[in-house]
């Protein structure tokens, strides 16, 4: 493993460890679904994306949009961690009118491009900037990641549809494939079948990965930067709640605060993960 | 301390084991409705949609047009905005048997912040025919109206909160359709209208104010649609000084419902306030918020007591 694919794994773990503690400190939040994203956010944030945080509103950026929002603290943790606001500010997670909103805000927080945490809305206003480049003509990119679950949503399709008739190769989508949802398995809730055969059927590129794989990740945003006539879908193969033991799998953590004795257990865990990079 | 999502889920259970015509449908939100022995239990009648609140409104009419009572358990802002349509042409115009189960109103989705915070649900739902809108205050109320909602054939939006909230009802506490309670009655120096959470809160202003020799009468909205036009008149005879109280916007909301049937009427209020939202929401517990927006204990009492100062 080479030193930058090492520093991006110490990286995603230390934004994990930061995501619990947030949650853990609010008492209340999604932990598990940030540690799903976790790999997939750091890849883009810390070597993919062109930014500039002290400009957040640069022009020719790229853009990102977390349509699963709930999965904010470890995105807050990610811009805190990149410059676009000081670490400590981390803590206001959840609290009295702050900018880092129980859902991403993009009135509050610098560096969110798109507000969400209303299910499906993120991917069209992802479409929406996507379009905005090409008949702009702008080299920017459109970074976005659902949930699984949330491919129920009906907006989802309307979306995918558009952009695979607009042939928007500037737009990639990660799909966070972790199989759960809020009351359960996805496959059990609602059964998608084949997520990248249908986004094939939309006119889609569509590659799938272990989204745990970060040279696997890197690889696949080179593979569909190639495709510049059709959007493209990575369908990221994940684990919900991924770096502590007991969240791992667990339906149950997607929205919960650990207790004392299970905060020590999770960073004791994050912690070695972050040091075996080193 | 009880969310009122726990108690519709206890009522729906007892009424289902009484009713085979009872059905649930959920958008991936079974789970937050103390709804887990239902679906164990009657698994035939529970219908897991997944995220697509739309899809569910409207299946949910069709379940209902072949003679189901359907319970349909969302978030506010995902029935009363997202899929508004669905209910205002599928459920109200067709007038089906659907009782749109809404956690999370008001300010009650707290820190998730403003995408989870169904803080235009009154407003939107009053303004669509045939909809009967129900909003309890505590999880006593709660229970005894889905008994209710479940006995008529119409279409219901059930407004419900998300966290334990304080109990402010005995048990045997009654309740009618259509008609406020009285849940104080010091004296006739200021009236204070209210609905939901804020009911709880305008009790406990009451209280304070009545060791401060200022009479409060506060009469539960637990119904906003039909509205209890002599109830709210009677209240501008009697005391003059109008607080009206809501955890959400003022436009349309109780606010408004008071205001038209006053002027309507003729009724003029001494001072009338409003208590409410005019912005959007933000995140926060519902306490912090409560005091935030002004909508607290602290922020009735001195109200009132300005009025009449
Ligand atoms: C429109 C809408 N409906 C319902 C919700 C409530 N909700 C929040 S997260 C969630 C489950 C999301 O599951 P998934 O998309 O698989 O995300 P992940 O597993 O990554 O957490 C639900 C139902 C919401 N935020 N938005
Ligand atoms: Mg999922």
């Amino acid at each position: 493993m080479n030193e930058e694919i090492r520093k991006l794994y110490r990286t995603a773990y230390g934004l994990r460890k930061d995501a619990v503690d947030m949650v853990y400190h609010a008492r209340t939040g999604h932990a598990a679904p940030c540690l799903s994203e976790a790999d997939i956010l750091t890849a883009l944030y810390f070597h993919v994306m062109n930014l500039d945080p002290a400009n957040p509103h640069w022009a020719d950026r790229d853009r990102f949009v977390l349509s699963k929002g709930h999965a904010s603290p470890l995105y807050y943790a990610v811009l805190a961690r990149r410059g676009y606001f000081p670490p400590e500010d981390l803590m206001e997670y959840r609290g009295l009118n702050t900018k880092l909103q129980g859902h991403p805000d993009m009135k509050k927080c610098p560096g969110v491009d798109f507000t969400t945490g209303s299910l499906g809305n993120g991917l069209a206003g992802a479409l929406g900037m996507a379009l905005i480049g090409k008949k702009d003509k702008k080299d920017y990119r459109v970074f976005a990641v659902c949930g699984d679950g949330e491919l129920d949503e009906g907006i989802i399709w309307e979306a995918a549809t558009y952009a695979g008739n607009e042939h928007l190769g500037r737009l990639i989508v990660f799909v966070d494939n972790n199989g759960l949802q809020s009351g359960g398995a996805v496959e059990k809730i609602q059964d998608l079948g084949d997520i990248a055969a249908r986004f094939e059927a939309c006119k889609w590129h569509a590659q799938t990965i272990d989204g745990h794989d970060m040279e696997a990740i890197l690889d696949a945003v080179a593979e569909a930067e190639k495709v510049t006539d059709k959007p493209s879908v990575i369908v990221a193969k994940t684990i919900k709640g991924k770096g502590v033991s007991f969240m791992e799998g667990q339906y149950l953590w997607h929205m919960k605060a650990p207790n004392d004795e299970q905060y020590a257990i999770a960073c004791e865990e994050l912690e070695r993960k972050v040091k075996e990079y080193e | 301390m009880e969310s009122t999502r726990t108690g519709f889920g206890h009522a729906l259970l007892e009424i289902a084991q009484e009713r085979e015509d009872i059905l649930v449908t959920s958008a991936d939100t079974y789970r937050s409705f103390a709804l887990g022995e239902f679906v164990e239990r009657f698994p035939d009648r529970y219908f897991e949609f997944g995220i697509a609140e739309q899809c569910m409104i409207t299946a949910s009419a069709g379940m209902a047009s072949e003679g189901y009572t359907v319970f349909s358990v969302g978030y506010s802002p995902f029935l009363s905005m997202r899929a508004v349509e669905q209910i205002r042409t599928f459920c109200a115009y067709t007038n089906q048997n659907v009782k749109i189960v809404a956690g999370l109103g008001g300010l009650s989705g707290d820190t998730d912040g403003v995408t989870h915070q169904g803080t235009e649900d009154i407003s939107m739902i009053r303004a669509i025919p045939n909809m009967m809108l129900v909003s309890p205050a505590d999880s006593v109320a709660a229970r005894a109206m889905t008994k209710m909602i479940a006995d008529i054939r119409t279409p219901v939006y059930l407004r419900l909160g998300r966290g334990a909230t304080p109990i402010i009802y005995d048990e045997d506490q009654t309740f009618e359709l259509g008609k406020a309670l009285t849940a104080r009655d010091y004296g006739t120096d200021a009236a204070i209208l209210a609905t939901g959470y804020c009911v709880g809160e305008a009790m406990k202003a009451a209280d304070a104010l009545k060791e401060q020799g200022v009479g409060v009468r506060v009469l539960d909205f637990h119904t906003i649609k039909p509205f209890d036009t002599e109830a709210a008149l009677k209240a501008c005879a009697d005391c003059g000084n109008i607080v009206v109280v809501e955890d959400g916007s003022i436009y349309g909301g109780l606010a408004g419902a008071v205001a038209e049937t006053f002027v309507e009427n003729g009724a003029a209020p001494k001072k009338f306030k409003r208590l409410g939202l005019t912005t959007f929401g933000t995140t926060g517990t519902v306490p912090q918020l409560a005091e935030f927006f002004g909508l607290d204990r602290k922020a009735l009492e001195k109200t009132v007591k300005d009025m009449i100062g």
